[in-house]
C-alpha cells in the first residue's frame, strides 16, 4: 500500500459487484484475487459481506475494492436494487464453456446501464478460461470464441479479459484495468460512494453518547 | 456453491419478505438453520416496502388492465430508443466522432401511447427517455409504512449487533412536533427545553422538570430511582401524572408525542409500559439531538433488503416471485408448503417444522388471522416547505386526538430530498395517516386535520403535486403458532417506529426457540475482512 501522509498520494475506495449466472465462477474468480487461492469444491462464501482487496496502482494512488458477492441472490431472480446502488464498478462473469451464461451477463449489463450510476465501469469477464487449453490431457472445451465476446464487449462500452480463476490468468490484470478507467479525482471522505452530493454525514449508531460530530469509519 | 438449488427440506421457511420476515430469516440463518424465504412480489419489503416511482405510480394510477400491456409497451419503446442510439452512432461515426449538430428526435413523439397515465414529467430529470426512466424512478423510494426508527430502540440494537449491516447509512430526522392550537411545537424532552417550551405554561414547566429529571435518572434496580409510594405495576400511568402535578394537556402531549400512544387507553392501565416508551424516546432524543429518530438515506425498503442479504450470506435461500400455493397439513401439524418451483415453475412441495409468514398470506382465513384494526394513509408527495417547521428535511408531527375532537391521533410523517435520497429534488414524501374511527366510504375525510397542517386542505394540491390514499387494514394471528408451527407475523401498526415490529420479532423466535432471542449473544462471524 502506498505510503500515508504524503500529499501526492491519492486513495480511493470504490463498490464493486459481481454478477453473472449461478456457477460461471464469480466468487472463485474474487477469492483468486483477494487472497490468491482457488479451490475445486468450494463451497459459496459463507457470512461474508463483502471482501476488499488494495490495489497500488503506481507510487502515488491505490485503490481499495469493496466487492460485494451476490451471496446467491442472483439464482432465483431475488437479488436486491440495494446490491448494485452506488456501485462504481461491476464484473460481468460467464463461463467460456457455456453458452447460455454469455445470454444472461448480456442481461445483466443491459440492467446495469438502465439501473446502475451513469458512470458505472463494467467489466466483462469469461471465465474459466483453463479449460480452452487444448493440451495432452483434454480438448477444449470452449464455447463461446473470444472475438465474439470481444466485439460485443466493445458494442457496449465494456472492458472485456478471458480469465481463469483456478490458473490466476488475467485475474489481476482485470482487476487493474478496471482501477485505471475509475475517476480517482472524485473520491469524497471514504472513497467515491457516500461522498455523491454534499448534504450531512450518516449518523454512527455505534456511538454512545449525545450528539456527534466528525469522522465516522 | 451447491448447484442443486431448491432442496425439499428446510427447518425453516419465511413467507414474505416484509421487515419483520427479513429479520427472522437473517436471524435463523445466522443461528446456522436452512432457510427459505419465498414472497409472491419481485421485490423485497411486502408491507413494510418502499417502491420506485415506477412502481408506486402504477399500482396507484393504473388498472390491472393498463398494466397488462406494460411490458408490451416497454418493449415498443425500447425498440425506438435503440434505432435511435443507433442513428446517433452513425452520425458521430459519419462526422469524425463528433455530435455536433445531430438533431436527436423528440423520442416522446415516437413512442406508442402509455397504457395509462404518465408520471408527471416533473418529478423525473426533464426529457429523460424510457431508456434513462428506470434509472430516474429508482431515484424515489416511496415507503408505505410511515415509519423512523428510534435511535435507541431494538431495531437501531440489532443493526448495530450485525456487523454486515453496519454500513446502512442512518440520517437524524430533523425534528419531532406536537401540534398545539394549529401550531407545531417541538416536544421538549430535556429538562432545559421544558424550560424554554412555548407547549407548557409556567407552572407545568416545574412540573414537568420534575418528570423529566424522574424519567432520565430511572433505573429499574435502583429503588431509590423510583417515585416514592408508587410502583409501575400496581399504579396507572394516570396516578403518576397526578403525583407530579402533570395537567390534562402536559400529560397529553407526553403520552401521545413521547410514550406515543395513538389513543388514551393506557392511562388506566399499570405505567410500566408508557414509561418505558417515554424513557425510549427520552435515551433515543439523547442519542443525536435532534429527535429521537433516524431513518436511513436510502429509505425505508434498505432494511427488509439488508437483512434478506444477511440471511443470503450466511446460508439462506430466496426467491422472489413465488407465490405460497398451499400450506400442507397432517394431523393438525404443518408438515410443508407447495410452491411452484422458482425455475421450472413446476408445483413442489418443501417439507418443514417451522413456518414464518406474514398475514396477507391467510387473507380470508379466520382461522388464522383476524382484524384488529384498520387505517387511512394519504402519501403526498409535495414540492412546498410544510409550515410551521424552520424549514427541517425531515420530521415527525403529531396532532393529539383532543385537537380535533378524535378518539385517535393524526400522524404526519415527512421526508425530504433534501438530504435523503427518497425523491426528485426539491419533492418531499409526506404521509398524513390515522385509525379509521368512522364507518365513511370516504375514510380520508378522517385525514383532514393533518391535510391543512401540511397546506393541503379542502382538496388543495399544488402543481405537480399528488395524494395518494391507501387503507390497509391490520391482521394479528389468532392463535400463537406452536399448536400447528404456523407462526404469523402482525401487520405494520400504526405507531410511527418500529419498536412493535422487533416486539414481534423477538416473540416469534421465543415461540419458536423457547428461548429469548438476544441479539447481542448471536453468534455473528466477523464478516468483514478489514485489512488496515
Amino acid at each position: 500500500m502506498a505510503t500515508r501522509g504524503s500529499t501526492s498520494t491519492r486513495f480511493a475506495q470504490f463498490k464493486l459487484v459481481l454478477l453473472g449466472e449461478s456457477a460461471v465462477g464469480k466468487s472463485s474468480l474474487v477469492l483468486r484475487f483477494v487472497k490468491d487461492q482457488f479451490d475445486d469444491y468450494r463451497e459459496s462464501t459463507i457470512g461474508a459481506a463483502f471482501l476488499t482487496q488494495t490495489i497500488a496502482l503506481d507510487d502515488a494512488t491505490t485503490v481499495k475494492f469493496e466487492i460485494w458477492d451476490t451471496a446467491g441472490q442472483e439464482r432465483y431472480k431475488s437479488l436486491a436494487p440495494m446490491y448494485y446502488r452506488n456501485a462504481n464498478c461491476a464484473v460481468v462473469v460467464y463461463d467460456i464453456t457455456a453458452p447460455a451464461s454469455l445470454d444472461k451477463a448480456k442481461a445483466w449489463v443491459k440492467e446495469l446501464q438502465r439501473q446502475a450510476n451513469e458512470n458505472i465501469v463494467i467489466a466483462l469477464a469469461g471465465n474459466k478460461l483453463d479449460l480452452a487449453a487444448d493440451g495432452p490431457k483434454q480438448t477444449s472445451r470452449r464455447a463461446i470464441e473470444t472475438a465474439d465476446a470481444e466485439a460485443y464487449a466493445r458494442e457496449a462500452g465494456l472492458l472485456f479479459f478471458e480469465t481463469s480463476a483456478k490458473t490466476a490468468e488475467n485475474v489481476k490484470e482485470l482487476f487493474t484495468a478496471i482501477a485505471k478507467k475509475l475517476p480517482l479525482d472524485q473520491q469524497g471522505p471514504r472513497g467515491i460512494r457516500g461522498a455523491q452530493g454534499a448534504g450531512p454525514r450518516g449518523v454512527n449508531l455505534n456511538r454512545t453518547n449525545e450528539t456527534q460530530q466528525g469522522c465516522n469509519c | 456453491m451447491d448447484d442443486s438449488g431448491l432442496k425439499d427440506q428446510y427447518d425453516v421457511i419465511v413467507v414474505g419478505t416484509g421487515l419483520t420476515e427479513c429479520i427472522l430469516s437473517g436471524i435463523f440463518s445466522v443461528e446456522g438453520k436452512a432457510v427459505l424465504h419465498i414472497d409472491r412480489n419481485w421485490y423485497y419489503g411486502g408491507e413494510s416496502a418502499s417502491l420506485d416511482l415506477d412502481h408506486f405510480w402504477k399500482t396507484n394510477k393504473w388498472t390491472p388492465e393498463q398494466r397488462a400491456k406494460d411490458a408490451e409497451y416497454q418493449a415498443a419503446c425500447q425498440k425506438i430508443d435503440s434505432e435511435e442510439e443507433a442513428k446517433a452512432r452513425v452520425y458521430k461515426k459519419d462526422h469524425g466522432g463528433s455530435l455536433e449538430g445531430y438533431q436527436a428526435a423528440d423520442r416522446w413523439s415516437l413512442y406508442p401511447p402509455s397504457p395509462g397515465p404518465r408520471l408527471p414529467a416533473a418529478w423525473v430529470k426533464p426529457g429523460a427517455t424510457m431508456n434513462e426512466l428506470p434509472r430516474e424512478c429508482n431515484k424515489w423510494h416511496i415507503p408505505l409504512v410511515p415509519k423512523f426508527l428510534m435511535a435507541d430502540g431494538e431495531l437501531t440494537k440489532f443493526i448495530r449487533s450485525i456487523p454486515a449491516l453496519h454500513d446502512i447509512e442512518f440520517l437524524q430526522v430533523g425534528g419531532s412536533y406536537v401540534v398545539r392550537s394549529d401550531a407545531p411545537h417541538k416536544v421538549p424532552s430535556t429538562r432545559m427545553e421544558a424550560l424554554s417550551s412555548p407547549l407548557v405554561s409556567k407552572m407545568q414547566k416545574l412540573y414537568l422538570q420534575n418528570f423529566l429529571q424522574f424519567i432520565a435518572a430511572y433505573k429499574d434496580e435502583d429503588p431509590n430511582t423510583h417515585r416514592k409510594g408508587l410502583s409501575l405495576d400496581s399504579n396507572t400511568m394516570r396516578d403518576f401524572y397526578k403525583s407530579f402535578g402533570l395537567d390534562a394537556w402536559t400529560s397529553e402531549f407526553i403520552g401521545h408525542a413521547m410514550a406515543l400512544y395513538v389513543d388514551d387507553s393506557y392511562l388506566d392501565k399499570p405505567a410500566r409500559e408508557p414509561i418505558q416508551r417515554i424513557i425510549l424516546y427520552v435515551r433515543s432524543m439523547a442519542r443525536f439531538g435532534k429527535s429521537p429518530y433516524i431513518f436511513p438515506r436510502y429509505g425505508l425498503n434498505e432494511l427488509p433488503e439488508r437483512f434478506s442479504r444477511v440471511s443470503a450470506v450466511y446460508g439462506g435461500l430466496h426467491a422472489l416471485n413465488t407465490p405460497l400455493q398451499e400450506v400442507v397439513y397432517q394431523g393438525g401439524k404443518m408438515t410443508g408448503v407447495k410452491i411452484l418451483h422458482p425455475e421450472t415453475k413446476a408445483e413442489v412441495t418443501i417439507n418443514t417444522k417451522t413456518l414464518i409468514a406474514d398475514p396477507t398470506y391467510f387473507l380470508g382465513d379466520s382461522t388464522k388471522i383476524r382484524q384488529v384494526g384498520k387505517v387511512v394513509r394519504a402519501i403526498c408527495i409535495i414540492n412546498h416547505q410544510i409550515e410551521g417547521l424552520a424549514g427541517v428535511d425531515s420530521a415527525q408531527i403529531i396532532i393529539p386526538a383532543s385537537q380535533m375532537s378524535r378518539k385517535n391521533d393524526v400522524y404526519i410523517f415527512m421526508v425530504s430530498s433534501t438530504n435523503f435520497k427518497v425523491a426528485q429534488e426539491g419533492y418531499s414524501i409526506v404521509s398524513v395517516s390515522t385509525i379509521v374511527e368512522g364507518n365513511d366510504d370516504q375514510p380520508e375525510r378522517e385525514l383532514e386535520p393533518g391535510f391543512v397542517r401540511i397546506g393541503l386542505g379542502s382538496g388543495y394540491l399544488g402543481r405537480n403535486e399528488e395524494k395518494f390514499i391507501q387503507v390497509v387494514d391490520l391482521y394479528e394471528p389468532v392463535a400463537d403458532g406452536r399448536s400447528d408451527n404456523v407462526y404469523i407475523t402482525r401487520s405494520y401498526d400504526a405507531t410511527t417506529h418500529f419498536e412493535t415490529c422487533t416486539d414481534d420479532v423477538k416473540d416469534i423466535f421465543k415461540r419458536i426457540t423457547g428461548n429469548e432471542l438476544v441479539v447481542e449473544n448471536l453468534k455473528v462471524q466477523q464478516p468483514v475482512e478489514e485489512d488496515e
